[in-house]
């Protein structure tokens, strides 16, 4: 038999979820993705040219000169296709760019951790009569603003996400790229630990599973801290009291003062207006840990492919029929006659000068999966062949990942 | 939206297809190839970045020690040598591993001839003409990951050393397939395919087979497959019998010696492949002397964008009311201002494409909303790539 048709229950379509866990810490300025320090190169770079703590998307530069890495270009033409950095003007810009000519980016194309403080203050620009001259809201407001929305909607998690006065608060935000997590963290996973000279000062975690950050370790223990925004990567960082009864050091400006969760984070990359002009300028080196698990769902493809009982004890292999003995055939003027081979007995007797009676035997080494216009699209292969006789029934199961 | 209707169908004209070719700049500088890792004993003297197989029947060059995750695998060395070779009745080491690379690789870009034999690979690839048969070649198998669907025509350009095993850098040879991006070949089973030429001092070259201005070809290249296949004659003098050699039979003042040395013990290509009065080498060991030879390797690769284009558009009395259940305020279209006598508008925010079924299949966001109402009209273009 060559084809043999999956039934209604021999395919079906499952997922599998993976929960990758990931960890930045971050000592003295310095974040280190999965505690993985960044390896010098040969060429006076870095090996895998991105900053510490960063992840390289592609990480097809791995030690190479800097002249010498490996870049994307386009060429300009009638579809109009670009990259994200040049934008629509200077793409129709003829000075820059005529048809025909090259666009180049660059890799590669780098991710990590960042932190945005955002201070409490108008969460919005003020004009208006009383204040003709109008008043700005600080620049960072806008990565709150933003919020709002994503906010509002995980409600169904937790009553604590609200909001409400989040425009006008201190906020500190952590935010954590997509391409760490996949699809989504996973709840409850998360784990923000902020330690003072080495030792763990204060800990939050998601214990009840429904986005709400509390304390559960240091001073001010089982109070809320924040929110985790898990669809969007975010932990959104609202807890001002101390978290340390005499440590002091200057997080947001050249006045010390008090370790709080507005202050977790210092030293992390801020993509925003920093903090303050002498932000991170802290003296001693505090640590801080964000751990967390992805969410990657993979789907998968299983089959069920059936050996059963007297199937599939024929092989097309030539060299399963004797060679002496090989099927043939002969035309004439009246006729058409066709010589069947003789199929060749592998049975092996047990006994000296004794013949093993003839049994049907096959070895299936691969299973062939075929479209329904009988096009092979994939191939499983067996790690061993598996003896086939008519008396024996096989069901081989094979998974694809997409 | 036009009365009644909350879909519009596409019809042919709304919709056409292109593709866009993106390319990546491959520079492989020879010292990745050959001297950036130090060599050691645990990799049988090699450097950590080459893995070699007890096979011996290809080597394999990383772009980092290949034991790292970081590692990404750039392309595999390999050589071999054809029935028909005269080299090939020799017994020295590994022959028959070099005839059976040989044949696996011609009969996969090649193929057979009508009376079933592998084709060998041909100089100006008409495979019909008597012209010269490349029989002992020298086989670069580039990564997937740096071909991606093909080696952009007419970008290779390899810088080989023509010089002995130490100091092989002194005298150089550039390898480009210039007329590949016109002057390709498609008579392979495995796609498209180009000649490479050698070009090099005249001095260093023989003249008497030259053409196209000292640009003699040395090999094929296969786009698709992202294989290059070089003639071991580009390592040989003229005066090399039945060598056929690329070099000039009296060399002595530019390259010392008769012909380069691949190895350290001062033997040559066709002495390592398997001349009959030598004892051969694995083509491992060979591959270490071909890697020795690599100043510069740079190519292009291409990624197909294959893209539909849907030309969404909004008519002028289509799509000027919104079922939004915030555009009406006490039964007013807020949007208006309260002013009846304005006519209807709606901010354009997002289109939706559904199926024939009306499943939402994509959902294409706009920078900022568009105004729309009866006196304008708008034609949006959604761009779709896989």
């Amino acid at each position: 038999m060559s084809y043999k048709k999956f039934s209604r229950d021999d395919v079906f379509h499952n997922t599998i979820v993976a929960h990758p866990e990931i960890e930045f810490f971050v000592y003295d300025r310095n974040v280190f993705l999965n505690r993985e320090s960044a390896v010098s190169g040969n060429y006076s770079n870095l090996a895998k040219h991105v900053p510490q703590g960063h992840i390289s998307l592609h990480e097809i530069n791995v030690n190479r000169p800097s002249g010498e890495l490996v870049f994307p270009f386009l060429t300009k033409e009638g579809s109009r296709t670009s990259f994200k950095t040049i934008s629509t003007s200077t793409f129709m810009d003829s000075s820059q760019f005529s048809f025909g000519d090259n666009m180049t980016a660059g890799y590669p194309l780098s991710a990590s951790i960042s932190r945005i403080y955002v201070p409490s203050g108008a969460e919005t620009d003020t004009l208006n009569f009383q204040n003709p001259q109008g008043t700005s809201a600080h620049v960072n407001k806008k990565y709150i603003r933003a919020l709002e929305n994503p906010i509002q909607h995980s409600d169904q998690l937790s009553t604590f996400f609200s909001y409400g006065s989040l425009g006008t608060d201190n906020v500190n935000l952590i935010c954590m790229p997509s391409i760490f997590y996949g699809s989504e963290i996973e709840k409850g996973s998360v784990q923000l630990d902020f330690y003072i000279t080495g030792a763990l000062n204060a800990r939050v975690q998601d214990t009840n599973k429904d986005g709400r950050l509390i304390q559960t370790h240091g001073s001010g223990s089982g109070r809320t801290v924040g929110i985790a925004l898990y669809d969007y990567g975010l932990f959104v960082l609202t807890g001002s009291w101390s978290l340390h009864a005499t440590h002091q050091d200057k997080y947001f400006n050249n006045t010390n003062s008090s370790p709080s969760w507005l202050s977790f984070g210092t030293g992390i990359n801020e993509p925003g207006a920093a903090s303050s002009k002498t932000a991170h300028n802290v003296s001693d080196h505090p640590q801080y840990l964000v751990k967390a698990k992805g969410t990657n769902r993979i789907p998968t493809l299983t089959m069920m492919a059936h050996a059963k009982l007297g199937e599939l004890n024929f092989s097309q292999n030539p060299t399963f029929i004797q060679n002496e003995n090989q099927l043939s055939s002969s035309v004439s003027a009246r006729s058409f006659s066709e010589t069947p081979g003789k199929i060749k007995s592998i049975k092996k007797s047990n006994f000296s000068g004794h013949i093993e009676p003839f049994e049907n035997t096959t070895y299936i080494s691969k299973i062939g999966i075929y479209d329904e216009d009988k096009n092979l699209i994939a191939i499983a292969t067996l790690a061993n062949p598996v003896k086939k006789t008519e008396l024996k029934e096989y069901t081989f199961k094979l998974r694809m990942d997409f | 939206m036009s009365a009644g209707t909350f879909f519009k169908t596409f019809n042919s004209s709304d919709r056409t297809t292109t593709r866009t070719l993106l390319h990546e700049a491959i520079p492989i500088t020879g010292a990745l190839v050959s001297g950036t890792y130090n060599r050691t004993s645990a990799n049988a003297g090699r450097e950590k970045n080459i893995k070699v197989y007890s096979h011996n029947m290809y080597q394999s060059v990383y772009d980092y020690p290949y034991l790292s995750s970081s590692a990404n695998h750039i392309f595999d060395i390999s050589v071999g040598v054809s029935p028909n070779s005269s080299l090939s009745a020799s017994t020295v080491t590994g022959m028959s591993k070099k005839v059976n690379v040989y044949n696996q690789m011609a009969q996969v870009l090649n193929g057979y001839d009508t009376n079933g034999n592998i084709r060998e690979f041909d100089s100006d690839g008409n495979f019909s003409s008597t012209g010269l048969k490349m029989r002992e070649a020298i086989f670069l198998n580039f990564s997937r990951l740096l071909v991606k669907d093909e080696i952009k025509k007419g970008s290779f350009n390899l810088k080989m050393g023509l010089g002995n095993f130490t100091g092989s850098s002194k005298f150089q040879a550039t390898i480009t397939d210039y007329s590949g991006s016109n002057g390709y070949l498609v008579n392979s089973p495995a796609g498209e395919y180009g000649i490479l030429y050698a070009t090099a001092s005249n001095k260093m070259m023989s003249s008497s087979l030259d053409t196209n201005n000292k640009q003699r070809p040395c090999g094929l290249i296969f786009y698709q497959a992202g294989v290059c296949v070089l003639t071991s004659s580009l390592f040989h003098t003229m005066s090399k019998a039945g060598a056929g050699g690329f070099l000039n039979a009296d060399p002595a003042s530019l390259v010392p010696g008769t012909t380069p040395t691949f190895d350290a013990a001062g033997r040559n290509l066709r002495d390592l492949i398997g001349h009959a009065n030598e004892t051969g080498s694995t083509i491992t060991d060979i591959c270490d002397g071909i890697r020795n030879k690599f100043i510069d390797l740079s190519f292009n690769n291409t990624t197909e964008l294959n893209s539909t284009i849907y030309f969404c558009r909004a008519n002028h009395n289509e799509f000027n009311y919104s079922s939004n259940p915030t555009y009406l305020t006490g039964s007013k279209i807020r949007v208006k201002g309260g002013d009846i006598l304005t006519p209807p508008r709606s901010y354009v925010t997002t289109v939706g494409m559904y199926s024939a079924d009306n499943e939402l299949l994509a959902v294409a966001k706009l920078s900022e909303p568009l105004r729309k109402d009866p006196t304008n009209e708008l034609t949006l273009r959604v761009r779709l790539d896989y």
